[in-house]
């Protein structure tokens, strides 16, 4: 036992390495109380490496358990990976598996009050980066304790174990699934082992077959009798059609890892270059692991940039972050992490993914309501580039199958299977959750990058959920069949099972298929990035895997991919019905209530301004590197002051050397919609307003669907029934009927998309989220016009917005909160809508949108803001604070509807006094707001006057105390 | 004269500040020196002559862990590169984290580093400077920008290039200090913060158009030189660095 227990000792080493605290310790207690070290143990070192890690700690000072007799305390904390990043990086550095060496971070104190006050506070806010365990007790007996902590003891593999009841390993089918998977068993002659049944679970789960989007489905609504999935009939067909027409543009929709369009430039000449696009929900892991579940989602859509065809540079990103409100009254679930933690922890996710990767972070909303108490809503999207004959994957049988990345370990096993259904108990102690290493991918990503320009790749795909399980599976379709050898992959730690090899997630992996394996082979020792061969494609028609000489998976492609059966669906839901529940459910405002009184307006207006809903983001945006690799031509925030955000962004591919090519972006969403028609419809119109104030050209544009919904299933549980299933299915219809008309009409088809279909948690459920997005080529920056005012007497018009309302408006649900006591602010029901005014609307906006684009392509428009959350008063007040400037309304009096009014639609702009008679013609339907003024207020023609200092430092203030660092 | 800008390994701005020394027109050839490869000797460094610019870009060198720079700054004191450079009289450039790794090399003397910023936290905002040449308004992108200064003077090689002069920007750097620059052996070492190699145009400035925006000035306003153009000009440009004094 002594022995042992000093051969352990003797790899540990003490370092003080870190002289400056984690930094929200910072302000706790003084340093001189608290000193924070890092443990590190390394194992089989070589001289070379012991020389270079003697220059690594040659600053550093060695610690030995004397040196801490007098303290108190020690926490050691850690992250949920089982290879923290710094061991990477160091691992890197040294030139050494990461898993040789150890480091743990500690905290040591003076006194044991600090450290009960250490303890509460790591253990309540400290959830990010996850603590492993905290010690504390004397330095000499956590010594004893580490040092003979036995190396954890893998059990024997069942990879081969035969299984007849899915439930006994802790999967679960439908009985449908259950039936196709006995009918192939028996046609095969025997039982799947264990190995084949995770891999079933995983390939045939919601989160990578997305079965509701492809069931089909019987509605009661007359108009929508039967659907043969959503995807196919209202996304997938009308997108063909179009792409059919334009081939130059849409060069590759729905079938790769993002959506792929051919770009043209300014002058409307082809460019070489194409652009992809693809957006992701990171939803589950968010909830369970904030930090670790939104730097995996942010880097983990890079890398289905880097999958898209042979290869694409990821040059941009965009989030939408869906936060459960910080005060409300309602049941939130009893596991749920605090929601100030879930905030901080994926906005740090998300700066730490992203900064680290060096791609910027160009535009992005939160949006808060009490119901994302059930799981915080985590999209990011990402937009890469690459030549357009590096679009179409050519791979052949015979080639070469190499995993690309970090060693494989037992980290995120089941991540699929845990995002296809509801959050439990089990999963939020953050076992399926990883931490993103972006230096890692960042080196994987320059080397593939190489060898895509050498032409020696001739597929590419990610290893994101399902692992080389779900990589390899796709690509085995390429050519009809693969034969995989795990026997040389590279593991993290000794013991790990064949099975968990398979569908380990893993991250910083891609899988390559190459017919030039001495090259790709010399490449990757130049970069110094690891390499795996794992096998080779063949046509063989089956899936086979083996590890050391045992074959744990064979089966037919045909059945693992096709043979997942159709879910069928039933809505008894329809359109009386919703409009019954939307007139109980909602009221409208009182007209006549005090705080909508034009004299009272002013006060609620600062009030609204420095609320969750509308209060300046700049302090989040700022933590985002917005600029790196110099492609941003349309900042988030502009102006002198640089206070007033901007909608839409213009992103630069200068790598066209004869003359650079602009892509334009915006994105939108309206969850608080109640209708879901209004919900639909203002998400795809803010996207394409905003992507057309950022120079998008019309006619090449494309669209992206990214839906987060609540569990549409009827639960098979009577005790946990679920009567809002019907009307989840039938606003499911609705939206794609929806989206295919918007399609049709703008002639603008979807090409990549991604849904979640489980965001309910202990009953409670999101509310229907849908994140569109617009993108495009673009025209060059100096037509893209700012988003604030910039001189004085310009004058400033506007475009009301269609359908304008003062329902579920920013105003309407701010008061709503504030006001919850006194119910008297809503009156009776008066939902009413027409049924043919679909059509019409989208008529109108497609009228109003491409008269608009067409203006900013002449270089007309001098400055624009869209009218969105807030309305018009909202957008003027925004574009004022970039160069502090005033207005003068030629609007009477402060009026609720005509300020706050939000619909489809609104724009804002001024533009030169010599071309306002062009832009008079343009729009029958143009309104002048006022005058540009220097004074910094804003005047309404009766005189009232609303000083913008106070409403600014409202807008600011929740930056300014820190909300959102 | 020849630029050479490493890449890998973390560094991020390798590209734009490609795009940017060609814009200078400084350099007969601006090529990059790729470090992984470097390391796994299947490349080894260039003949460097008087003269030519070694450039550290921005990024985050192994991700900044262990302290910003001070990674990929022991592989550089491992290779001697900075004992070579010395030697061949070879300027060197840091921006941002090559500035950090600049300083965690000791370029600028003993007890001169920087840490995080106070108040703590990444930022990405534009800022006013002051420069040799007059004012200017760069982008500042980082979290570890707070100079210190051990013995609460510079050394006397070394001197200030760039302070910060933006009353909505501190990160508490050590006398409002941005950039440093210090002369050895007829060559100079400059490392800033700021980030110059994207501030091309005066497009590309947060308040682009100022207050006049015909459509035929847009395009001249895309034609005319940023502060970050016009600040790398002059770095570059041996009379006007020297007329200046390199100093502020």
């Amino acid at each position: 036992m002594t022995n042992s227990t000093a051969n352990v000792v003797k790899n540990y080493r003490l370092w003080l390495i870190e002289a400056e605290q984690p930094s929200f310790l910072v302000n706790e207690k003084s340093s001189s109380e608290i000193s924070s070290y890092l443990l590190l143990r390394v194992e089989n070192f070589t001289d070379l490496q012991i020389s270079r890690l003697n220059l690594f700690l040659e600053s550093a000072v060695e610690l030995s358990p004397d040196h801490l007799n007098n303290k108190q305390i020690m926490a050691r904390v850690h992250h949920s990976a089982s290879v923290d990043p710094k061991e990477i990086s160091l691992g890197q550095f040294l030139g050494v598996a990461p898993h040789q060496i150890r480091i743990e971070s500690w905290l040591v104190a003076d006194s044991a009050e600090i450290l009960e006050t250490l303890k509460n506070h790591a253990e309540n806010l400290w959830r990010e980066p996850a603590i492993e365990f905290i010690w504390t007790g004397s330095v000499d007996a956590w010594w004893k304790e580490r040092a003979v902590l036995p190396a954890a003891i893998r059990t024997a593999d069942p990879s081969l174990n035969s299984v007849q009841d899915p439930a006994s390993i802790g999967l679960e089918f439908s009985v449908d699934e259950q039936r196709a998977i006995a009918e192939e068993s028996r046609s095969v002659g025997r039982d799947f082992n264990r190995t084949e049944w995770e891999l079933l679970a995983q390939t045939w789960s919601e989160h990578c077959k997305h079965k509701i989007f492809g069931a089909s489905i019987t509605s009661a609504d007359a108009r929508l009798p039967v659907t043969h999935g959503i995807f196919k009939t209202y996304l997938r067909a009308p997108a063909l059609k179009i792409a059919d027409k334009k081939k130059d543009v849409y060069l590759s929709l729905f079938h790769d890892n993002s959506g792929v369009l051919g770009l043209s430039r300014p002058d409307g000449s082809q460019s070489p270059w194409a652009a992809c696009v693809k957006m992701e929900t990171h939803n589950s892991p968010s909830a369970i692991s904030p930090y670790g579940g939104a730097s995996t989602g942010l880097v983990g859509v890079h890398r289905d940039i880097l999958g898209t065809g042979l290869g694409a540079k990821p040059i941009a990103s965009w989030d939408v972050l869906c936060f459960e409100s910080g005060h409300h009254n309602q049941r939130r679930p009893q596991n749920a992490l605090p929601t100030d933690i879930i905030r901080k922890g994926v906005i740090k996710g998300i700066e730490d993914g992203g900064n680290q990767s060096g791609i910027p972070t160009i535009q992005g909303s939160v949006v808060f309501d009490p119901n994302y108490s059930a799981k915080p809503l985590v999209y990011a999207g990402a937009i890469g580039s690459l030549k357009r004959e590096q679009v179409n994957k050519n791979s052949r049988p015979g080639d070469k199958l190499y995993c690309v990345g970090g060693a494989v370990g037992a980290d995120g096993l089941r991540g699929a299977v845990m995002s296809s259904r509801d959050l439990r108990q089990e999963d939020m102690q953050g076992s399926a959750v990883q931490v993103a290493q972006a230096f890692v991918q960042r080196c994987l990503t320059e080397f593939l990058l190489e060898a895509r320009d050498l032409g020696i790749i001739s597929s590419v795909t990610d290893n994101g959920a399902g692992g080389l399980a779900s990589s390899c599976g796709e690509m085995a379709t390429q050519t009809g069949g693969a034969r995989l050898d795990l026997s040389q992959l590279r593991i993290k730690y000794q013991g790990l099972h064949s099975w968990e090899k398979l569908l380990s997630e893993s991250q910083e992996r891609m899988t390559v298929a190459t017919r030039d394996t001495k090259r790709f082979e010399d490449l990757a020792t130049a970069w110094g990035v690891g390499i795996d061969c794992i096998g080779e494609l063949n046509e063989s028609g089956r899936f086979e895997v083996w590890d050391q000489d045992h074959k744990i998976v064979d089966l037919s492609l045909e059945f693992l991919h096709d043979k997942c059966p159709l879910m069928h669906l039933k809505s008894e839901w329809t359109w009386p019905q919703e409009e019954a529940t939307l007139n109980t459910a909602r009221s409208s405002m009182k007209k006549n209530h005090p705080v909508l009184d034009s004299n009272n307006l002013f006060e609620t207006f600062k009030n609204l301004l420095n609320s969750e809903i509308l209060a300046s983001r700049e302090g989040l945006v700022r933590r985002f590197d917005h600029e790196v690799q110099g492609r941003t031509r349309k900042l988030p925030f502009a102006g002198a002051t640089q206070n007033s955000p901007q909608d839409g962004s213009n992103i630069e591919i200068y790598e066209d050397k004869e003359d650079s090519c602009y892509i334009a972006l915006g994105h939108g969403l309206a969850p608080y919609r109640k209708d879901i028609q209004d919900n639909v419809l203002q998400s795809v119109d803010e996207a394409i307003r905003q992507a057309i104030l950022g120079g998008l050209k019309l006619n090449e544009a494309a669209l992206l669907d990214n839906y987060s919904w609540p569990d549409p299933l009827p639960s098979s549980n009577p005790a946990k029934a679920r009567p809002q299933s019907d009307r989840l299915i039938w606003k499911l219809l609705r939206s794609g009927e929806i989206l295919e008309s918007v399609t049709r009409k703008f002639d603008m088809p979807f090409v990549s998309g991604k849904d979640s279909m489980k965001n309910t948690s202990e009953g409670i459920d999101v509310p229907e989220t849908l994140v569109i997005s617009a993108f495009g080529p673009a025209y060059g920056p100096d037509k893209v016009p700012n988003a604030f005012f910039t001189r004085a007497n310009d004058v400033v018009f506007y475009l009301e917005p269609f359908k304008i309302d003062l329902r579920d408006s920013a105003l309407e649900r701010f008061l709503a909160i504030s006001l919850s006591s006194s119910s008297s602010l809503f009156e009776g029901a008066d939902f009413k809508r027409q049924d043919n005014e679909l059509e019409s609307t989208i008529e109108k906006l497609y009228l109003r949108h491409s008269i608009f684009s067409k203006l900013i392509s002449k270089g007309l428009i001098r400055a624009a803001k869209d009218i969105s959350e807030g309305g018009l008063i909202t957008a003027l007040f925004e574009m004022c604070l970039g160069r502090n400037m005033g207005l003068q309304l030629e609007i009477a009096d402060a009026d609720p509807e005509i300020l706050f009014g939000e619909g489809l639609g609104g724009y804002v702009f001024t533009c030169d006094v010599h071309q306002i008679a062009e832009i008079e013609n343009a729009f029958p339907d143009l309104k002048r707001a006022g005058v540009v003024s220097k004074p910094f207020v804003i005047r309404f023609s009766s005189g009232k006057e609303w000083p913008i200092e106070d409403l600014k430092t409202s807008y600011l203030s929740k930056t300014k105390e820190g909300f959102w660092s | 004269m020849i630029a050479y800008i490493v890449k890998g390994l973390g560094i991020e701005c390798e590209l734009e500040m490609e795009r940017a020394l060609l814009r200078t027109e400084a350099f007969e050839a601006v090529n990059f020196i790729n470090f992984p490869k470097l390391l796994s000797g299947h490349e080894s460094l260039p003949d460097f002559k008087k003269g030519d610019c070694f450039v550290i870009p921005g990024g985050f060198s192994y991700s900044d862990h262990f302290g910003a720079g001070k990674l990929l700054a022991i592989k550089f004191r491992e290779l001697k590169i900075l004992d070579l450079l010395d030697q061949k009289q070879v300027n060197i450039l840091g921006i941002c984290n090559g500035f950090q790794i600049m300083c965690q090399t000791g370029c600028f003397g003993k007890g001169i580093e920087l840490h995080r910023n106070r108040p703590i936290g990444f930022k990405n905002r534009w800022v006013s400077l002051q420069s040799p040449w007059g004012e200017c308004c760069l982008p500042v992108r980082h979290g570890e920008g707070r100079l210190i200064v051990d013995s609460n003077s510079l050394p006397k090689t070394t001197k200030k290039i760039l302070s910060y002069i933006d009353p909505d920007f501190n990160n508490a750097s050590f006398e409002n200090i941005a950039g440093l620059v210090a002369f050895k052996n007829e060559a100079w070492r400059i490392g800033m913060m700021p980030h110059p190699e994207i501030a091309l145009s005066k497009m590309d400035h947060p308040d682009r158009f100022g207050t006049d925006h015909f459509e035929q000035h847009r395009s001249k306003l895309y034609a005319e030189e940023g502060d970050g153009l016009q600040l790398l000009k002059s770095i570059f440009d041996s009379e006007k660095f020297k007329s200046a004094g390199g100093t502020i």
